[in-house]
């Protein structure tokens, strides 16, 4: 895959690695959440057919990490946006 | 005679120039631009191998990579396993031998150079044939930065055994004026003999380029032998041909059964004939033109079977003109013969029925079944395909990525149109990476229209034996294996494929894959396009490992990360531990030491003099900024904020799951400044975790991270004596304990170099840890050397730093650990703060599992003999006798030592409640038998921590 | 940094190699440049002054760097010479014992908000050169090297082969790059690029 990265432009995916989903964040206060929800935030990820906010980190080069909508059928990446940003309508 | 059957003046090789090969043990003579299978029919040499299974003779039926049987093992001058003969060029110092079926691998090294190529490309075109090159000379003509791959040796694809003026000229001349051209063009580069056989997400497509293989024994030793191209194209053009492939019919395996396209190719572009007396069998025009040229070669062609109840018109004028007979609606039902042909058996095909069988004799029957586009690059680019029923064959339909297919890959049938298609897709292809082009004008062709083929897979048989109806002669399979495939149920032909092995082969069905779903279809009434194909994946044709490993071999394998010391390390005799790419000292062992004692040696004289190591590999990262502090807090379960400027302390960091992740020491070089350290084998992972933290969930914290691991080298002084030969080196920096207490540091100069001084210790001795740029390593060791050699100062590795560290019961995360330990599994509740509202992995702590009484624990263990060695990772259990099993597991040994300064064998190990059996006894399997073990607390040495100040 | 010191131009000085990563290395170089007519050369440089630099892309250091910090990829300056590598990072190269007043200087506008480092010791830089260099590099580079897509002033942080490094594309000699390796891998790179460069011997 060529991924874009938002800083380095298109590089080779040699040089990125998966950080799982996006968007999944830490919890305001882990103390106050049962272990039902703290396993959840812990263990359970989507697995989507189809499009998929990942965390990706571009280790070899600027170390920032990203996020990158990726179609998980055809491996297409729809687009990539800085951490931070929301998902692109896409 | 030599080259019976060559021609006197036709083809493309250079008879100034015969090459001497052996094949079975036989010398023969070749001529350069022959390929191996060229060169034996040139020489009547038509059987290469046996079937696999049936043991059955085969012979040569194609000419490129399609070949399905004629397999060799080449023995010289590189051994090689399982080639087709067909791929095989014919050099200097060539020796080969038939194969059925697989080849062995040399036990000989390879001696030949491989390597790797990154390019990028505008428009990269695979096929050199008529599409490719205009569709490269209309794109390298806009400007584009063209690449062209074509894996034969000289570019051309069929023009190299087509006939017909192009442009009033041969068509070699014209292919020579555009090779000519596009030479002359900057940024276009076109590589023969390069396959590119896998074509991957964003126009990814990678190849191989045979540089010297064809210079065989003459191969210059620096080039490589062959190169991995991986190539970024902005836009791809396939005109990569399509494939002929064959019928089933009976006994269609025997030598001197040819597909018709390659007898042609072996007729212009190698002077060969395929025989003296040829039947031909067809299901399209295509086959006709085969006739014609052997018949006016002199071969005399006894009939032209075409299995479609007319035929056109033009062609059945031009084969009367060459005496040959054309036989509508008839077919080959079968073929005689010893080891090859002797004769065919012709019939009439009506209403799927066959009448009228006439024998006739003959050495050589010329098949063609028709024509499958070469769609596998495309297939694999994620194109669809569909099926084209008036070619009989399925074409590419839906692209994925930007590719443009062209030529016979798409399904063009005459010459007209695959130049048609190159110019029209050249410019495509160049116009969507923004270049303005106009198709290169097509050269002057003649036209013909086609008639469409007929659709006939199978040829019936009146018996309903299909045993000897192949329909993959590299796997020997029959059209009777699929009968038993459908007549078990199964429909798919991807499960018809794993049932039968059909398309399995070497070539990976490139003439039996399309014909086996044909033959199902056939079988069970259905139209192909309900059936499709299977699946096209990389490698188009088969890659040698060599050539994927490139320069990834022996010493450039993997990166091997040395330290400032190396180069001393070596010199004084060190035995290196790869500690993940990086090489360190293990041991420093003394002439006539073995290991046990140079290790007993150098713990030693740590125990009780002075002792150094070489500790550079530890991760080091720079923290900064107004948040460092809070942010620490919440990487680490140790309370890091209260730290004073100037101090030191351990940390544990956890996954948000609660399991250590690594550990390391902080240092406070300022309020809003620190220095981590990490362990070796964790520090880019440490880096990468604490950004990831950074970047996605506190981005509001002001920190910055550097990495310094090479920036700073380590030397761990290490010993009672370590303050005494430190202060020789240290000038007026006070070393004493309430000047320089444990875990403080301090910078000074020593012996002229600033250095970052650290009191830490891994050992529980007296220990200095001493920090200085790369560039004066050399120098501070070599300094600490001579300050301390009047007090037995001695270099110690990696092992005696294990020992030292686990006689106090310091774990190494990593191998005393294994992502399923908690710091409280360790007995490091003391690293763990409880005033911190959060850090990550807390919340964990307090998780049902997590919280468990029976988890395993970080204990010691003693064996009843104190000179028995557990073994590392070997299994603990309760009882002397092994229950039946399954036997119930404590746990197991994480690190095991020989300890000087016990006068015996310990260990530590991780155990199911481990805490709760100290004092008692366990077993421990070793060579498959409990030996006992004594559970103790993991630390063995100088429990009350009195060492550590001298 | 005093105006002595930034103008010192960054090559012109002695070639103290002492305790370098890539000290054993030197006879291996001039072999190579030798056997290959100068098609490829490879040369460990001079020590330089490395400092990390994290930043406000705004922060007004036009004084000390010679113009504004610029964009990731893209290069500043002569001496100093300050690379682009993230968004809010940069490396500054500087001659051999600036590392202090550069430092300071640094600091007094970042102030809180940044970090500088010195990191003379983590990267050696080793120059490429000759009409050959960008193909030797283009077998373990999966960047394009073409000179129109990687040009003067131009940066790259990718892989050589298996090893993390900086590229940098300087002016002045279009055809030369250098290569920043850190330092542990230093002798893992040269040791590719001779093998890379074995072919082009004469």
């Amino acid at each position: 895959m060529l991924i874009e990265c938002p800083w380095c432009g298109p590089r080779d995916e040699t040089e990125f690695h998966y950080g799982g989903q996006a968007h999944v964040s830490y919890p305001d206060d882990p103390s106050v959440l049962t272990d039902e929800q703290w396993a959840r935030y812990l263990f359970y990820r989507d697995n989507p057919q189809g499009r998929f906010a990942e965390r990706w980190c571009h280790g070899s080069a600027c170390r920032r990490w990203f996020n990158a909508v990726r179609d998980t059928r055809t491996h297409q990446i729809v687009a990539t946006y800085r951490t931070g940003e929301s998902a692109p309508v896409t | 005679m030599d080259n019976e059957f060559r021609l006197a003046n036709a083809g493309r090789i250079d008879r100034d120039r015969p090459i001497p090969f052996v094949f079975d043990g036989t010398e023969y003579l070749g001529y350069a631009g022959d390929t191996l299978a060229s060169a034996l029919l040139a020489n009547g040499v038509h059987q290469v191998s046996r079937g696999v299974h049936s043991c059955r003779p085969r012979g040569i039926l194609a000419s490129g990579v399609t070949e399905p049987c004629a397999l060799v093992q080449v023995e010289e001058p590189f051994d090689e396993p399982t080639l087709a003969a067909t791929t095989v060029e014919v050099c200097a110092g060539l020796r080969a031998r038939g194969l059925s079926g697989k080849g062995a691998l040399t036990s000989r090294p390879d001696p030949a150079r491989y390597d790797t190529m990154y390019a990028h490309a505008d428009v990269l075109v695979v096929g050199g044939g008529p599409t490719g090159l205009l569709a490269a000379l209309t794109a390298a003509r806009a400007g584009a930065r063209v690449m062209l791959l074509d894996d034969q040796s000289e570019l051309g694809g069929d023009l190299l055994a087509e006939t017909a003026p192009l442009e009033g000229r041969p068509p070699i001349a014209w292919v020579s004026g555009v090779c000519a051209e596009l030479a002359g063009c900057q940024d276009v580069t076109v590589l023969p003999r390069t396959t590119a056989f896998g074509y991957y997400d964003d126009n990814y497509v990678v190849a191989c380029e045979r540089r010297t293989d064809h210079l065989g024994t003459a191969a210059p030793e620096r080039t490589s032998r062959q190169r991995m191209w991986c190539i970024r194209a902005r836009a791809v053009v396939l005109a990569t041909g399509a494939h002929e492939r064959s019928v089933a019919f009976s006994d269609n395996d025997r030598p001197g059964v040819m597909l018709a396209a390659a007898a042609r190719t072996y007729l212009h572009r190698y002077g060969v004939l395929p025989g003296r007396r040829v039947v031909v069998f067809t299901t399209n025009d295509g086959a006709y033109q085969a006739a014609i040229d052997l018949a006016g070669a002199g071969v005399p062609v006894t009939a032209l079977a075409d299995a479609r109840p007319e035929v056109p018109d033009d062609l059945a004028k031009a084969c009367a003109a060459a005496d040959i007979e054309v036989l509508a609606g008839h077919v080959v039902a079968g073929t005689r013969g010893d080891a090859r042909i002797s004769g065919a058996c012709l019939a009439e095909l009506r209403d799927g029925r066959l009448q009228g069988h006439r024998e006739v004799d003959c050495d050589t029957v010329l098949v063609s079944g028709g024509w499958n586009p070469a769609v596998h690059l495309f297939s694999q680019a994620g194109g669809g395909l569909r099926y084209d029923s008036q070619l009989a064959a399925f074409v590419p339909a839906r692209a994925r990525q930007r590719v443009f297919v062209g030529g016979a890959a798409r399904g063009a049938v005459t010459l007209a149109d695959c130049l048609a298609d190159g110019a029209r897709i050249g410019a495509q292809a160049s116009r969507t990476v923004g270049l303005s082009a106009d198709a290169a004008p097509m050269p002057a062709v003649l036209q013909r229209t086609p008639t469409p083929s007929t659709a006939l897979w199978l040829v019936p048989d009146p018996s309903g034996d299909y045993r000897r109806h192949y329909v993959d002669l590299a796997r020997d399979a029959t059209v009777a294996d699929i009968v038993r495939a459908t007549d078990a149920g199964l429909r798919s032909v991807e499960h018809v494929k794993r049932y039968t092995t059909v398309g399995t082969g070497h070539e990976q069905g490139k003439t039996s894959g399309v014909l086996a779903t044909g033959v199902v279809a056939t079988i069970l009434g259905v139209d192909p396009a309900e059936l499709g194909t299977t699946t096209f994946r990389p490698p188009y044709t088969p890659v040698t490992f060599a050539a994927l490993a490139g320069t990834d071999r022996g010493a450039l394998h993997d990166p091997v990360r040395v330290t400032a010391l190396h180069d001393w390390h070596v010199a004084a005799g060190a035995m290196f531990e790869n500690v993940g790419q990086w090489k360190r000292p293990w041991y420093y062992p003394r002439p006539g030491e073995d290991m046990a004692a140079a290790v007993w040696r150098e713990c030693v004289a740590a125990r009780r003099s002075v002792a150094m190591m070489d500790a550079s590999t530890l991760g080091k990262i720079d923290v900064q900024g107004r948040d460092a502090a809070e942010f620490l807090d919440r990487v680490y379960t140790t309370m890091m904020s209260t730290l004073r400027v100037g101090r030191i302390r351990y940390g544990l960091m956890c996954r948000a799951d609660g399991m250590v992740f690594d550990d390391g020491t902080v240092i406070r070089l300022a309020d809003n400044h620190f220095l981590l350290t990490t362990t070796t084998g964790n520090a880019a992972a440490v880096l990468d975790w604490l950004e990831e933290w950074l970047q996605t969930e506190w981005p509001h914290l002001r920190v910055y991270l550097t990495s310094v691991t090479e920036h700073w080298s380590t030397v761990a002084l290490v010993g009672p004596r370590s303050r005494t030969v430190l202060r020789r080196l240290a000038g007026d920096l006070a070393l004493d304990n309430a000047s320089f207490p444990f875990m403080a540091w301090r910078d000074a100069t020593l012996a002229g170099t600033t250095a970052r001084v650290c009191r830490i210790s891994f050992s529980g001795e007296l220990a200095f840890e001493i920090n200085v740029p790369w560039r004066h390593a050399q120098r501070i060791w070599t300094e600490l050397c001579d300050a301390g050699a009047d007090l037995g100062i001695t270099p110690y590795g990696t092992e005696t730093m294990h020992v030292l560290r686990a006689e106090k019961g310091y774990p190494i995360i990593g191998q005393d650990t294994d992502g399923t330990v908690t710091p409280q599994d360790l007995g490091l509740d003391w690293a763990v703060s409880k005033k911190k509202r959060d850090f990550i992995g807390k919340r964990s702590f307090s998780r049902p599992d997590t919280a468990r009484g029976d988890r395993k624990h970080l204990v010691g263990l003693l064996p009843v003999d104190p000179d028995l060695l557990l073994p590392e990772g070997c299994q603990l259990v309760a009882d002397a006798e092994l229950p039946a099993p399954p036997v119930p597991m404590l746990g197991h040994v994480t690190s095991s030592y020989r300890s000087p300064a016990l006068g015996r064998t310990f260990a530590l190990a991780l155990v199911e409640a481990g805490r709760h059996r100290v004092g008692r006894r366990i077993h421990a399997v070793v060579d498959d038998r409990p030996v006992p073990v004594i559970v103790t607390d993991p630390v063995f040495y100088d429990k009350e921590g009195a060492r550590r100040d001298g | 940094m005093t105006a002595e010191a930034a103008s010192t131009p960054v090559r012109r000085r002695p070639a103290d190699r002492t305790g370098s990563p890539l000290e054993g290395y030197v006879d291996r170089f001039a072999a190579l440049a030798a056997a290959t007519r100068g098609a490829v050369g490879v040369t460990e440089l001079p020590a330089f002054a490395h400092l990390a630099l994290r930043a406000d892309p705004q922060a007004d250091v036009g004084d000390i760097l010679g113009g504004p910090l610029p964009p990731p990829g893209h290069v500043i300056g002569e001496s100093p010479l300050t690379l682009g590598l993230g968004p809010d990072e940069w490396l500054v190269l500087a001659p051999d014992g600036t590392q202090t007043p550069l430092t300071r200087a640094l600091h007094r506008v970042i102030g809180a908000n940044g970090a500088v480092v010195d990191v003379s010791g983590q990267r050696t830089v080793v120059e490429l050169s000759g009409p050959w260099c960008r193909t030797v590099l283009a077998k373990g580079c999966a960047i394009d090297l073409h000179p129109r897509s990687f040009t003067t002033d131009q940066c790259a942080q990718t892989l050589i082969a298996r090893a993390q490094v900086i590229l940098l594309a300087r002016s002045g000699d279009p055809s030369a790059l250098w290569l920043l390796p850190r330092a542990s891998f230093a002798r893992y790179v040269a040791d590719w690029l001779l093998d890379a460069a074995l072919e082009y011997q004469t």
